[in-house]
């Protein structure tokens, strides 16, 4: 996978955007969704991009999709949500930059940008998909401001942000750096934090313990249990130490509370 | 499922699982081992793939027979992911666990 991001134009309006296939090194990110769909601090990774780039004034992306493209197609539509046309082509396998532009590109209209997925624009120093703690690292990364545009996302506490309409029991402990998405539930001493974010429509059960740990959106999360350096998503508990990856058979543990595989969604 | 006694040390082996249907199977079966003289029982997880709540309940249930004899359980070289249910019920901090 290339790790290089070509500007060939500075103003340029037009955007290739390659979506990675699965990466050996972080296999467990995409069995449920192709990689650039993974949550990532309540949107998912591809949304921020698409996000950026639209805010950067890009009007016309392509997305070069190895992996399910059906599904990037459905999770992007034509582009509406981001005031941006969108096209997802399907492609045999996962393109470098200059097959990318020798294929997409228009030699007549300014050469695109066009850039591997494989980090976000926002955050070029951040790698994403090399290790699971790499991942955890950019999410840490753009925490503090992620999310504070979101409708009725609010600082609860000094780095510690909370999405609209999720409900935090008066005796639970969130210590920052924490980020809760919208509808969220968090029980009666439950203790989240620090390093953790919590998905959209997560439900963390009283006196639940989750540290340095990712909870995926609509997840379960059982009362008493103690999460920590691992990503929780439905049933999959992920160590993000060793990669250890496990599907949770008891519901009370851990559980999909939406198992018919919602996309991270959005809600600007 | 084997098990082995060495001096006061009873040794079960060879878990592949312990689920629904395994768990009861291998609580009696173990308890059926013990012997007067075994105050130590060293459950060896190391090709153990699988454990849901009916397997935690019976380590616990052993945990409370050895704890009632005054003898010990051990948890021996579990995989990673029996390492993750452990942690995730927090029952590592209940029984002790030997890498």
């Amino acid at each position: 996978m290339s790790d290089t991001t070509q500007q060939s134009s500075a103003n340029a309006l037009r955007a290739l955007v390659i979506c990675p296939d699965p990466q050996p090194d972080v296999p467990a990110l995409s069995r449920r969704l192709p990689l650039v769909l993974t949550p990532f601090l309540g949107k998912t990774v591809l949304d921020h991009a698409l996000t950026f780039l639209a805010s950067e004034g890009v009007r016309d992306v392509r997305l070069l999709c190895s992996d399910r493209p059906d599904v990037i197609r459905a999770a992007v539509g034509g582009g509406e949500e981001w005031g941006v046309k969108v096209e997802v082509h399907a492609e045999k396998r996962e393109l470098t930059v200059a097959e990318a532009l020798a294929k997409h590109g228009n030699p007549v209209d300014a050469a695109p940008h066009a850039f591997v997925l494989d980090r976000l624009p926002q955050m070029p120093g951040a790698p994403l998909w090399d290790d699971y703690e790499g991942w955890m690292r950019a999410m840490l990364e753009l925490l503090p401001v992620a999310g504070l545009d979101r409708v009725g996302s609010r600082e609860m506490s000094p780095g510690v942000i909370v999405g609209l309409r999720s409900r935090i029991s008066p005796t639970a402990r969130l210590i920052g750096p924490c980020w809760v998405g919208a509808n969220a539930f968090v029980g009666p001493k439950a203790t989240l934090g620090p390093n953790t974010v919590v998905g959209d429509g997560a439900y963390i059960e009283g006196e639940a313990l989750v540290e340095r740990s990712v909870v995926g959106p609509d997840t379960y999360v059982g009362a008493m249990t103690e999460v920590r350096n691992s990503f929780a998503w439905g049933r999959q508990l992920l160590n993000l130490l060793n990669g250890s990856c496990i599907e949770i058979s008891d519901r009370f543990l851990l559980h999909d509370l939406k198992p018919d595989l919602s996309i991270p969604g959005r809600m600007t | 499922m084997k098990t082995n006694i060495q001096g006061t040390t009873l040794t079960v082996a060879g878990i592949a699982e312990l689920s629904a249907t395994s768990s009861t199977t291998f609580r009696d079966e173990t308890r059926a081992a013990l012997t007067a003289a075994v105050t130590t029982l060293d459950i060896d997880l190391s090709l153990t793939t699988f454990v849901d709540s009916s397997g935690l309940g019976s380590l616990i249930a052993l945990h409370k027979t050895m704890a009632g004899r005054g003898g010990a359980l051990r948890i021996i070289k579990p995989t990673p992911t029996v390492v993750q249910i452990l942690e995730l019920t927090r029952l590592h901090r209940i029984l002790e666990i030997v890498s």
